[in-house]
């Protein structure tokens, strides 16, 4: 109930507070830029122009391809991920006062407004990290260099999955349980995989910086550094899970309470175990088969009334996890 | 409390939060409770603990009560450590600070150990020496902030 209190009149009052003025910050750096904006604006013109005629071809390739695989996926019977809905958040404070003991960062969005606690954060750069802990219009996201970050990847040629964990402030990101003989390379993305559901599949989130095998264990050891700057956000996206459809069948999954978040792990458990301080508890049914994966299903599959009931299972897709992601 | 007393508090917890958004992982609000503290105002100093107390979890990343416990070391401390010296004394303020550093350690590492957190000891312990050179500093521009403004209504 205090931390409950502590979100609801602590949280606001903090973000109430620098909430205007980053405003007038924003409004003084926009207008001193717009100034010097005006400065080579002809160039910037014939640039920009030449960008959008570039832009425009592109488009039209991308119009093609598109139609190509709407076209391929009609022939293969499946269905196109359900699509999750880009928020923009303002970055208001990085880790603030005695008690961020965390690697965090306190955005302009609160379960009001689309940041309910688990929900994903990125940039156009890559993955930062999703919700912690939220009030009705402020949010504290934990970034994915924490070392209780869980987040599951795989590697974007070699598609060797892991476990991508935190290491600490400014440090390198190491990916666990990666097998002796999986092939994983210096300089390959690392994507999220989507499994969990807990972000949508095939998101950007690091890339590999070394890697180096063991005698003594039985995993290689991957290190990655973040693409996102994570020391400079000022914007960041939430990604807000797909709507439930009316009248689909749907699963009680244990989902995170509110109040508490979701919890950081200990970084000493087992990666999947979901334990770590997180609260969890049956509140929010999800879409049975959709469940806020991007994997793709086919469309044969039987109509949900039809299906059985999935049984609940520790690596459910859609379940929002104590402190993995 | 009067509305002037009011408006100071309020600019003060205002000014206190932006600077902490420079300052990550150190409380400056606790130089506002020292000196309310310090002018015996029981009534403004359970209100200002309230809110500070709020705005402090809230901003927070742990669970409800390191910061519980450490403004109540701060209560302690001052009325224990007044048998001793004189409140307003700045080898007080300054022993208090460093009380105040070491409970800053010693709680947020208990806090994390009970909820099954890492935390970087490292940082935190640098943090820890941070604020209690901070509290000393911030003390005294509070204090002598709050005699500028509010005159000699309010002496510490």
């Amino acid at each position: 109930m205090l931390d409950r209190l502590a979100e609801h009149a602590g949280l606001e009052f903090v973000g109430a507070i620098l909430k205007p003025g980053v405003w007038a910050r924003d409004q003084v750096v926009s207008s001193w830029n717009n100034y010097l904006d005006l400065v080579g604006v002809r160039e910037e013109n014939e640039a920009l122009r030449e960008q959008v005629r570039t832009l425009s071809q592109q488009v039209q390739v991308a119009s093609e391809e598109r139609a190509e695989l709407a076209r391929l996926r009609a022939l293969l019977e499946l269905e196109p991920p359900e699509g999750w809905r880009p928020l923009g958040a303002r970055v208001v404070a990085n880790r603030l006062g005695p008690q961020a003991a965390l690697e965090s960062a306190i955005i302009s969005r609160g379960y009001y407004s689309g940041a309910g606690p688990g929900t994903p954060v990125v940039t156009h750069e890559g993955v930062v990290g999703r919700v912690y802990r939220a009030g009705p219009y402020t949010a504290t996201v934990l970034l994915l260099t924490d070392p209780g970050s869980r987040m599951a990847v795989l590697s974007a040629v070699n598609r060797t999955s892991g476990i991508l964990v935190g290491t600490g402030p400014r440090g390198l990101l190491e990916m666990k349980y990666v097998p002796q003989n999986a092939r994983i390379e210096v300089g390959e993305l690392v994507l999220t995989s989507g499994l969990e559901g807990a972000f949508p599949k095939g998101v950007p989130v690091a890339r590999v910086e070394s890697v180096s095998q063991s005698d003594l264990s039985l995993f290689q050891t991957v290190y990655a550094s973040p693409l996102a700057d994570l020391e400079a956000l000022e914007e960041v996206l939430l990604l807000e899970r797909p709507p439930v459809q009316p009248g689909a069948r749907t699963l009680p999954l244990p989902t995170v309470n509110a109040t508490q978040g979701v919890g950081p792990g200990t970084g000493r458990g087992n990666a999947t175990s979901g334990h770590g301080g997180a609260h969890v508890q049956p509140v929010s049914p999800v879409q049975s088969g959709q469940q806020g994966t991007r994997a793709l299903r086919p469309q044969s599959t039987p109509p949900a009334s039809q299906a059985p009931a999935p049984q609940p299972s520790a690596q459910q897709p859609g379940r929002l996890p104590g402190n993995r992601q | 409390m009067n509305f002037s007393n009011l408006a100071w508090w309020a600019c003060f917890i205002f000014a206190g939060v932006w600077l902490q958004q420079g300052l990550p992982g150190i409380d400056v609000l606790v130089a506002g409770l020292l000196v309310s503290l310090q002018e015996r105002r029981h009534y403004q100093t359970f209100w200002l603990l309230l809110v500070l107390l709020l705005v402090q979890e809230g901003a927070g990343t742990l669970a409800f009560g390191s910061t519980a416990l450490w403004y109540g070391a701060l209560v302690v401390f001052f009325n224990v450590g007044r048998w001793l010296f004189e409140a307003e004394n700045l080898a007080f303020v300054v022993l208090l600070s460093l009380g105040l550093g070491a409970c800053h350690f010693l709680f947020t590492l208990m806090m994390a150990s009970l909820q099954q957190l890492d935390i970087p000891q490292d940082r935190l312990f640098m943090e820890s020496v941070w604020q209690a050179c901070a509290i000393p500093p911030a003390w005294w521009l509070t204090h002598f902030v709050r005699r500028r403004c509010m005159g000699d209504a309010h002496p510490v």
